[in-house]
């Protein structure tokens, strides 16, 4: 069912994104073209004629100020998408068919969760290209040199490849995380009968604060019971007895965080689970 | 068919009567198919358990029968339907005395009127 | 194994702030009928049907439908029709489709191209592109190619020309399962009371008739709308200690505000009688 679900979702959430995904993709192979990025373009417009005309300042402003406004709308969709998928997709007009299909409330949330993923990580993608192109990345020998780099620190030192893979993990189950506080925030938002936007917004703001009480909370108890130096002693321990100390250490920290994230992760969700399950109020 | 149904009244004896009209008006053939409830309640707008109904009532009069291979047939049994002719005739002609003694005319006076009301037409 | 109920409501009470939307309605719904639910504006139709779907849940009480409570079940024996468009603009029609394949096991898709073509819809045809009454009758198209147990159809002839809703009772009492039971929710009686065998009168969130309408005729020998004038013609007064009290009972939710305000705010939803 959830993969129905992401089917249908996919459909409604990538129509949008897809254009602006092209456009800036567009916008930036047309800006190295033009040479409106400075170092590829230099060659382009001859060095040697000096200061660029009139004509050529106002092409480059006017792609500039194209291409920061299809960036903007690259992040801007993508925050849109998560958001409003979720409120006009739920609990909006569209509610009326989601809801009646017969289908349990955490596979509607599941799949808004991971289409709104790939959304995220869509556009990250997307940026990170364009990026590329912009800081000169774009020559393909540099390109390729940095691959091979790459390769070659991978070769030297293969766990290298573990530690990418639980970043990739860790920044997917950030990414997830983030999406779902928002789901959390609008189905804690729903509960009102007015002005839900600005209770979504307020529970939104209020989780923030909620878990940075926590974290303080934390940091000031393990500290009071000397939780912290002992912590930080049994690390730098580790990470000097065996040649791997570092790396041992350094999966400590990243269970650490798995942890931290996938306990938040579960939280939200269960509270849009039983919020949409309990107490759903379809306007 | 033009269905004439009076909301005020319950549904299924109308349209039983009009059905009856029907027939005996030989406006389905004698032996032949009658349509189903669902066509019947489609076409007079009208529920179908109201239709069912109106065709169980035929059916108990024996003026359609239900076949177990063939559906609903219209009777064939032109006793039958001389009979129930005969009767709706005699129920007509009782309505139109009590509403003609109810506005003043007497036995005579309709006999009279209607006797006119021939001649005219006859001629 | 079935039994010859199909939809129990058991003291079903719903309140919003500053209103009481239903009021322990008690409702025994049997199969294979059509069952006209009817009320003024306000009266809780859409309240009632909303809960029954899942969309609300109830203050108090409860409503089972095939003896089980809104869920996953009870969604894929019920078919919908709310009074509003819930496809989103951007689908086309073989979206629609598709979804409902998907989804709704009893959905008779050739049932539906054939209704689709005979309006002349095309399949790649965009909702965006449609007028408003089109939408609607895609909508029952939809709704009416399910072979369902229970259909329920909120307001589906409101605010439509003669000629359409000539199309949609036809649509509904031409392609409904016979098994199956169909609550249609209006304010327009005259237009719909021949296709009924029972009525459920709702006032105030109350039930105060539920009968069937055959018995009606013969008890009062008068059309249901007749008798929905004469229940209807009191317009009683509930006093401002009561809506006080709903006031305080409510500022639970969060939030306090007047009672009057509370119908058209909540877009219908929190419907209340004439105050």
């Amino acid at each position: 069912m959830v993969g129905k679900l992401i089917k249908v979702e996919f459909k409604s959430s990538f129509r949008m994104l897809l254009v602006v995904w092209v456009a800036l993709l567009a916008m930036t192979i047309i800006m190295c073209l033009l040479g409106s990025f400075t170092g590829i373009g230099q060659a382009f417009v001859d060095p040697y004629m000096g200061a660029p005309s009139a004509g050529e300042t106002i092409v480059a402003v006017v792609s500039w100020i194209l291409y920061i406004g299809l960036f903007a709308a690259v992040v801007v969709l993508t925050i849109a998408v998560i958001i409003l998928r979720f409120y006009k997709g739920l609990l909006g007009d569209e509610g009326y068919l989601m809801h009646t299909l017969p289908v349990k409330e955490w596979q509607l949330i599941t799949a808004k969760g991971i289409v709104a993923a790939c959304a995220v990580i869509g556009s990250g993608i997307v940026v990170c290209i364009s990026m590329m192109f912009i800081m000169g990345v774009g020559d393909l020998s540099m390109m390729l040199s940095s691959i091979k780099g790459m390769f070659e620190a991978i070769g030297e030192t293969p766990s290298l490849i573990l530690i990418g893979f639980e970043g990739l993990i860790l920044m997917v189950m950030g990414i997830l995380k983030s999406i779902y506080q928002v789901y959390a925030a609008i189905s804690i938002g729903q509960l009102f009968n007015r002005h839900r936007i600005l209770t979504s917004l307020g529970a939104y703001i209020g989780i923030t604060i909620v878990l940075s009480i926590i974290v303080g909370a934390a940091t000031v108890i393990m500290d009071m019971i000397g939780a912290n130096s002992f912590l930080i002693g049994w690390l730098n321990s580790i990470s000097l007895i065996t040649a791997d100390g570092i790396s041992v250490a350094a999966q400590i920290g990243f269970l650490a965080i798995f942890l931290i994230t996938a306990v938040q992760l579960v939280a939200f969700h269960i509270i849009s689970e039983r919020l949409l399950t309990k107490r759903l109020n379809l306007l | 068919m033009e269905w004439k149904i009076n909301d005020s009244l319950p549904i299924w004896p109308q349209i039983k009567k009009q059905l009856m009209f029907e027939i005996i008006a030989g406006r389905y053939e004698k032996g032949g198919p009658f349509p189903t409830v669902r066509e019947l309640a489609e076409d007079a707008k009208v529920n179908r358990n109201t239709m069912q109904r109106a065709l169980a009532e035929l059916e108990t009069d024996g003026l359609v029968i239900t076949n177990r291979t063939a559906g609903r047939t219209v009777t064939t049994d032109e006793n039958l339907i001389a009979i129930t002719r005969e009767k709706l005739a005699k129920e007509k002609i009782n309505s139109l005395m009590e509403e003609m003694n109810a506005i003043g005319f007497g036995a005579d006076d309709i006999l009279k009127l209607i006797t006119d009301k021939v001649n005219i037409s006859g001629k | 194994m079935k039994t010859n109920t199909l939809v129990e409501c058991r003291g079903l009470t719903k309140t919003f702030p500053g209103a009481l939307a239903l009021d322990r309605v008690d409702l025994t719904l049997g199969r294979g009928k059509i069952i006209g639910l009817l009320g003024p504006n306000g009266s809780g139709k859409t309240t009632l049907i909303k809960i029954m779907n899942g969309l609300i849940r109830p203050t108090a009480g409860t409503v089972t439908i095939d003896g089980e409570n809104p869920g996953p079940y009870t969604k894929s024996q019920v078919s919908y029709l709310p009074d509003k468009n819930y496809f989103a603009d951007c689908m086309k029609v073989y979206d629609l489709l598709n979804i409902f394949e998907d989804f709704y096991e009893d959905f008779d898709r050739a049932k539906a191209t054939e209704m689709c073509a005979s309006l002349g819809i095309r399949e790649t045809a965009r909702l965006k592109e449609m007028s408003k009454g089109t939408k609607e009758k895609m909508q029952l198209i939809m709704v009416m190619s399910r072979k369902a147990q229970l259909y329920l159809l909120d307001e589906p002839i409101a605010g439509v020309d003669p000629a359409a809703r000539d199309y949609i009772l036809n649509t509904i009492i031409s392609n409904y399962n016979e098994e199956g039971t169909i609550l249609i929710s209006t304010h327009l009686i005259s237009d719909i009371e021949k296709v009924l065998d029972e009525v459920v009168f709702l006032k105030e969130g109350r039930v105060i008739r539920h009968e069937a309408v055959e018995d009606i005729r013969i008890k009062e020998g008068k059309s249901i709308d007749e008798v929905f004038r004469d229940d209807f013609r009191m317009v009683s007064q509930r006093t401002s200690q009561e809506l006080g009290d709903w006031h305080y009972v409510n500022s639970d939710a969060g939030e306090v505000r007047d009672a009057g305000n509370a119908g058209e705010d909540n877009n219908g939803t929190a419907e209340r009688g004439e105050q």
